[in-house]
């Protein structure tokens, strides 16, 4: 608990950010790039959807993202509702724009992977009905945050509707996914191939190891900026804006 | 103890209760505007009996949820303005408790009653009579699972700006699966008979679910927006 | 492979390179909204230390 309240003070984060930053963004230049060449080029089309499959490798990644960084921004509001933790608070406001830039990409792509697999832009299918929840839910979370001045209720308030988001996710996942059966029993989904091959699979994992990594740049940036604004006041921050002019 | 513990939720119970009927148009005006916008849909679709027969369930069911959505703005807007709120917090009872007293309290004037009027509309919507008791069965296990929820997003808005538009962007995908069963239940009902068991106990335990859970969470919540 | 052959994709070109553009802009939005809050919160941070405004985003929109 000591070793978290040291890295935990703003301070130490800002500088441990700073030096973090360039060498996430080396990596995810890096994973996008081979991911891009991996997932367009050098694998095969597939036998029954051709190219279409293709914006899977962009789709999946971004919805596996947008769940999980609204599971990562519970987490962080609940540890800065408990036990107090300001960078837990700040690390959980900015981690929701990206979730929501996860989810809603996750969207459009899945829509335009819908056209030409069902011939309309929008199917009620799980997956999308289930993303465009997560999406709403995202929304509302900002909204709150935005509608509160005091940072401090700001982040508790958001947090007590994050742990409650989070309790309510699978049970809305699986009523999703019961109500999609049962309407239609037979329809194709996206993803559920009967063979995920290797050609596919590993530019998928390098696609969504290459967006882990841009969440966690942008998570610095964004974090950075929020803890200069806000310990605008505190001496260190005075001294970092003097010594650079 | 518990006695007193009850004792102090029956009188929180009752004084919202008093306090609820006193400004009773709030309380109508959810109820009317139930009966309204069932009345839209008919005008909007046409009143071709098969037609509205199909989107019955979804369209009674939307419309209570609804419903439910405006009301959750007076159930603790005017106690936070007055400052009864407040007094709620010092007393030496668990919140959680007297906060379940006062959702109780603010369904049965705002849920209870409409799920008791929903036959009238069902029959302006077409739905076969046999479905009817699902309709009523379904709103009652579900209008108080969708006021223990909105209580949460009531709380957490409280004195904030925009408060009211924000509850419901708040609250409404936390609804779905309440939707979800409910509509299904009276659809199910409508069509087979007896399918509709399943769904009906599946919103039971969402009820068992939030009745654990939304009373802590809200007045975790009220204790946020009163600091 | 020749470059109009890739960039046709069979013949769902228009969805796929619609899917990966909108993922594109996506990241490129993500990256440009907070290098652009970063000058303004710097530029903000020289100009007045004793800034009481309570918004970061005061003058930003």
């Amino acid at each position: 608990m000591k070793l978290v309240h040291k890295y935990a003070a703003p301070k130490r984060f800002y500088e441990l950010a700073g030096t973090l930053t360039p060498w996430f963004a080396t990596l995810t230049t890096l994973l996008f790039v081979s991911g891009l060449y991996l997932g367009l080029y050098w694998a095969p089309p597939d036998y029954q959807q051709g190219n279409a499959y293709r914006i899977m490798f962009i789709h999946v990644p971004n919805a596996w993202m947008s769940m999980m960084a609204y599971m990562i921004m519970a987490l962080f509001a609940a540890a800065g509702y408990i036990w107090n933790i300001r960078l837990a608070d700040i690390l959980a406001k900015v981690t929701a724009p990206l979730g929501a830039s996860f989810t809603l990409t996750a969207l459009v792509t899945g829509s335009l992977w819908g056209k030409p697999m069902w011939g309309t832009y929008w199917v009620w299918d799980a997956r999308l009905t289930s993303e465009l929840v997560l999406f709403f839910l995202y929304v509302g979370y900002m909204a709150l945050q935005a509608s509160i001045d005091d940072a401090r209720r700001a982040a508790h308030a958001s947090a007590i509707l994050a742990i409650v988001g989070v309790v309510n996710i699978p049970i809305i996942h699986y009523s999703v996914y019961w109500w999609h059966t049962l309407h239609q029993p037979a329809s194709l989904t996206l993803t559920s191939q009967p063979k995920i091959y290797i050609t596919m699979l590993i530019p998928l994992i390098v696609m969504s190891i290459g967006f882990m990594f841009f969440y966690l740049t942008m998570l610095c940036v964004r974090a950075r900026n929020e803890i200069l604004w806000r310990e605008r006041r505190a001496d260190w921050v005075r001294k970092l804006v003097e010594s650079r002019p | 103890m518990t006695g007193g513990l009850l004792g102090a939720m029956r009188a929180v119970f009752l004084r919202e209760l008093l306090v609820f009927w006193r400004r009773s148009t709030e309380v109508m005006a959810a109820l009317v505007f139930f009966v309204i916008v069932t009345t839209l849909f008919p005008l909007a679709i046409g009143p071709e009996r098969r037609e509205l027969m199909l989107v019955a369930p979804g369209v009674l069911w939307v419309a209570a949820l609804l419903a439910t959505t405006l009301s959750l703005n007076h159930l603790f807007a005017s106690d936070y303005q007055d400052g009864s709120l407040e007094q709620l917090l010092m007393s030496p009872y668990p919140l959680s408790a007297m906060v379940l007293a006062k959702i109780a309290a603010h369904w049965v004037l705002t849920g209870l009653p409409l799920a008791l009027l929903s036959p009238l509309l069902a029959v302006q919507m077409a739905l076969p009579t046999k479905a009817i008791g699902t309709l009523v069965g379904s709103l009652l296990l579900g209008t108080p699972t969708l006021t223990l929820i909105g209580a949460i997003p009531a709380a957490l808005t409280l004195g904030v700006r925009g408060g009211g538009v924000l509850v419901s962007l708040l609250v409404l995908p936390l609804y779905t699966p309440v939707l979800i069963f409910g509509a299904e239940a009276v659809a199910a009902s409508a069509g087979q008979g007896f399918a509709s068991v399943a769904h009906l106990s599946l919103l039971g335990a969402f009820l068992a679910l939030a009745l654990s859970f939304a009373p802590w969470a809200s007045s975790a919540a009220l204790r946020v927006s009163l600091d | 492979m020749t470059l109009p052959a890739f960039l046709q994709m069979g013949r769902f070109a228009v969805f796929i390179w619609a899917a990966y553009g909108f993922a594109g802009l996506m990241v490129f939005l993500n990256v440009v909204q907070p290098l652009i809050q970063k000058r303004r919160l710097w530029e903000r941070l020289r100009r007045n230390q004793d800034d009481d405004e309570e918004d970061m985003y005061e003058e930003t929109e």
